[in-house]
């Protein structure tokens, strides 16, 4: 593979693209300069993404919807806009991969702050070692609010968390038996919000002090619990292919995901040494199918390429796609690849590039390469390993309009795909 | 997440059945189910009709069986003591009196009277899983013990050889149409149809850009097939006199009614597969159960009204699905927990009107209630009703509800 495609590849899979225009000068830069800023942007000199949420978002349970409605909104449409702008994409890529991971939804939450709280949260401690994150993310409001932690007490656990704890977020099915999981969900019993702070802590008239038998060992409290399940043999190799089929695409290779578990396991457990074995593996070319990029991860890209600013809401759109942030529909996470070749995703992927398009400005490098009647060009502006295929490129050029055009492109597989 | 492929099956083989397709050899013994006969044990197929209608309402989450079909004997009030329902409040149902329903359910009285309604209690796999994503596999695959990459119903449309005047076999309407998964048989999977239409940008002629998108992919063409079909259906709306108040109605009604309009719009459509989520009721039971079952009844019964004034309703079978049932006792959150057998409905032509199965509260499976009936009797009378050769895609004889 060329440096335009390994670079180009790269920024799909652990960010959100490159800014439309700006492919030719990382390529001129070279693979490591790009690995660099990607992955290390404290090292590579990037400045730092703008604060996000410097407004309060909390409505109390007695506000009414309409109002709870229209704060969560606001911070949504903040957070994609920061998604669009952080000069670090690969921090908001991997707060994405973790909202997807460990999932809250609104409806269940319902107070925006918590829902703000908890982003931040996995932005913060994100890359750093899965311990801390684990831990925190057991006792975050909004995800003791979503699987019912904040109702799990001695007397009558509630182990809905619990049980996702093992299966979705560390284990996966097979590896745990349904004995560990009603141990689990008694020694997490009593962990509670306290609504006048808005933090949470152990309640011990709640808490069932008892030790369990769990996964082995003994516990009767959260760290016992994190550290019984990362002491599991099928935990670093679970966490990787959770990692390997977003950056290394469908149907990793087995080496490189063991590499990559290997890595995250002798760090200590750091996601961020995780991650770079799976990028080292992508950069020095391995091959992978293309991956059909989600809604969102698609939308952000199109935004970037394009520069296009929107200032239309577009909430509704990526709804009907099937990917509201916020609103994930299971708590197994988003589908996955293929799970977005649905006529209703390929309807709203169109009606939200139409959009984009529209409101692209003339002079982008978008803009003028459409205008050039030039695959290649159009290709490199927009940030794309490869040139449009035949019946890509025939397709766009059907269209009188510029506009027409550059929203075929942004539907056409090579940009849908990574 | 569904973990399988939840997409557009193209006529072009997207998917490639590995196990338990039309005509596969792949079958596991053969065995009928070896669970509990619901029927006696007549195996015999339920009625077909070439021209039959299946439509399938998954209530996805798990729905409470205990709170849906009610035990009017027995321990029920000592294991539901702050959510169960009082005995005084359940609908009756023909020839039983030892359960009853859901008060919410109410609007499906008409269809219960006229013995439209079969009731099933303790449905479920033999090996049941307490996982919802293991537990879905299972259901949407029918296939337990083996993992198949098509569902049953998708096997079924390519068994029957749908030629549809839209070239749609199967229509999957909200999050989970996995059942609909084929080897040849395209389907359209839609979220939200009333944002089902292309939106060309300012000054792009729509004709033209419709297209070029429909060229670039088979995907897009087929997406493009799809709208052409929910652009029509508007046509075929009753006037609001005609049928009964739907106050009450959510997703579920919501979904119904598209998949009435549907039907109207083009009869030749085999399968309409209905799912919403929310029957998860880990916390704070009650009040959202009501909720859900009520959306139930008045899809249902709107649903049939559609029907009937489209004079169709004999050629349509609806069953119901959900993963799996909920723990027997409740938590302290007033709720319930993932249990096992669950409590089913099959409604229309060939439903008999009574109860099969049981919940018994004598005799629990760590805490859950035991599966009694094998869900591919179930889906052997909706394969039945499609004229679909049900045993071969079911990989087994299974009793049918007679």
């Amino acid at each position: 593979m060329d440096d335009r495609s390994l670079i180009a590849r790269a920024s799909r899979r652990l960010g959100f693209g490159v800014v439309g225009g700006t492919l030719e000068s990382e390529v001129t830069a070279g693979v490591a300069a790009f690995r660099t800023k990607l992955l290390t942007p404290d090292t590579g000199g990037v400045p730092q993404a703008p604060p996000l949420w410097t407004t309060d978002a909390t409505v109390l349970p007695d506000e009414p919807n309409t109002r709870r409605k229209e704060v969560t909104f606001a911070a949504m449409s903040e957070w994609l806009e920061h998604m669009v702008t952080s000069p670090r994409t690969h921090t908001e890529w991997l707060t994405w991969f973790w909202h997807g991971h460990f999932v809250v939804a609104q409806p269940e939450v319902r107070n925006p702050q918590f829902m703000v709280d908890n982003l931040l949260l996995l932005r913060t401690l994100g890359a750093g070692d899965f311990a801390t994150l684990a831990t925190e993310v057991t006792k975050d409001p909004a995800m003791l609010l979503y699987l019912d932690g904040n109702d799990n007490q001695a007397e009558a656990p509630n182990e809905n968390f619990s049980r996702e704890l093992l299966e979705l977020f560390t284990l996966g099915i097979g590896n745990y038996t349904e004995d560990d999981v009603d141990s689990g969900a008694s020694a997490l019993t009593g962990w509670k919000i306290d609504r006048n702070t808005r933090t949470t802590r152990l309640f011990s008239d709640r808490h069932d002090g008892e030790e369990q038998p769990y996964l082995g060992a003994n516990v009767d409290d959260l760290d016992g619990v994190v550290k019984a399940v990362m002491a599991q043999p099928a935990f670093a190799p679970f966490i990787a292919g959770r990692f390997a089929r977003q950056v290394l695409g469908p149907n990793p290779a087995a080496d490189l995901v063991a590499a990559a578990a290997t890595a995250f396991t002798s760090s200590g457990y750091q996601v961020s040494a995780l991650i770079g074995s799976l990028a080292d593996s992508l950069l020095a070319g391995t091959d992978s199918a293309p991956l059909i990029l989600g809604p969102v991860p698609w939308y952000i890209a199109a935004r970037r390429a394009t520069g296009s600013p929107v200032g239309k809401d577009v909430r509704g759109m990526l709804n009907s796609c099937g990917q509201l942030p916020w609103f994930c529909p299971s708590v197994a996470g988003w589908p996955y690849h293929d799970g977005w070749a649905t006529a209703a995703t390929h309807v709203g992927r169109f009606n939200l590039a139409a959009v984009v398009a529209e409101q692209t400005a003339t002079d982008s490098a978008a803009l003028t390469a459409v205008g050039a009647d030039d695959n290649t060009a159009l290709a490199m502006a927009l940030g794309l390993p490869t040139d449009f295929s035949e019946p890509s490129w025939a397709a766009i050029t059907t269209m009188p309009d510029a506009r027409g055009r550059l929203t075929l492109a942004l539907v056409s597989p090579e940009f849908v795909k990574a | 997440m569904n973990r399988r492929q939840f997409l557009l099956a193209t006529s072009s083989g997207l998917i490639v059945a590995c196990s338990g397709g039309g005509g596969s050899k792949s079958k596991p013994s053969g065995t009928p189910g070896t669970l509990a006969a619901p029927t006696g044990g007549v195996t015999a197929p339920t009625a077909s009709r070439p021209d039959g209608i299946l439509v399938v309402v998954e209530m996805n989450g798990g729905n409470d069986a205990l709170n849906t079909v009610v035990p009017l004997v027995g321990k029920y009030h000592d294991i539901r003591p702050k959510i169960g329902h009082a005995d005084d409040e359940l609908l009756p149902i023909p020839g039983t009196t030892a359960y009853g329903l859901h008060p919410e359910l109410a609007p499906l009285q008409g269809l219960i009277d006229a013995k439209r309604v079969t009731t099933l209690a303790g449905i479920g796999f033999d090996q049941p899983n307490r996982s919802h994503f293991a537990a879905s596999d299972m259901w949407w695959q029918a296939t337990p013990g083996t993992v198949s990459a098509t569902g049953w119903l998708g096997r079924g449309l390519d068994a029957i050889g749908v030629t549809s005047v839209t070239d749609t076999g199967g229509i999957s309407l909200g999050p989970s149409g996995t059942a609909l998964v084929s080897t040849k048989t395209k389907t359209t999977a839609v979220n939200e149809a009333k944002r089902f239409r292309l939106e060309p940008p300012k000054g792009s002629d729509r004709d033209l850009v419709a297209e070029a998108w429909a060229a670039m992919s088979d995907e897009h063409a087929d997406a493009l097939a799809a709208i052409g079909l929910f652009a029509t259906m508007k046509e075929a709306d009753p006037s609001e006199d005609e049928i009964s108040d739907t106050t009450g109605g959510k997703t579920i009604t919501a979904q119904l009614v598209a998949a009435a309009r549907l039907i109207a719009t083009d009869p030749t459509i085999r399968t309409i597969y209905v799912s919403a989520r929310g029957f998860d009721t880990h916390a704070n039971q009650v009040k959202r159960h009501d909720e859900l079952m009520k959306d139930l009844a008045v899809g249902i019964r709107t649903f049939y009204e559609r029907m009937e004034l489209a004079k169709l309703a004999d050629r349509i079978m609806l069953i119901t699905t959900s993963e799996f049932g909920r723990r027997t006792y409740e938590n302290a959150s007033g709720g319930t927990d993932h249990g096992k057998a669950g409590a089913l409905f099959i409604v229309g032509p060939t439903a008999t009107g009574t109860l099969y199965g049981g919940l018994n509260l004598d005799d629990l499976d760590d805490g859950d209630l035991k599966p009694q009936i094998d869900p591919r009797s179930l889906y052997a009378v909706g394969l039945d009703w499609l004229g679909a050769p049900t045993d071969e895609i079911l990989a087994g004889t299974f009793e049918r509800f007679l």
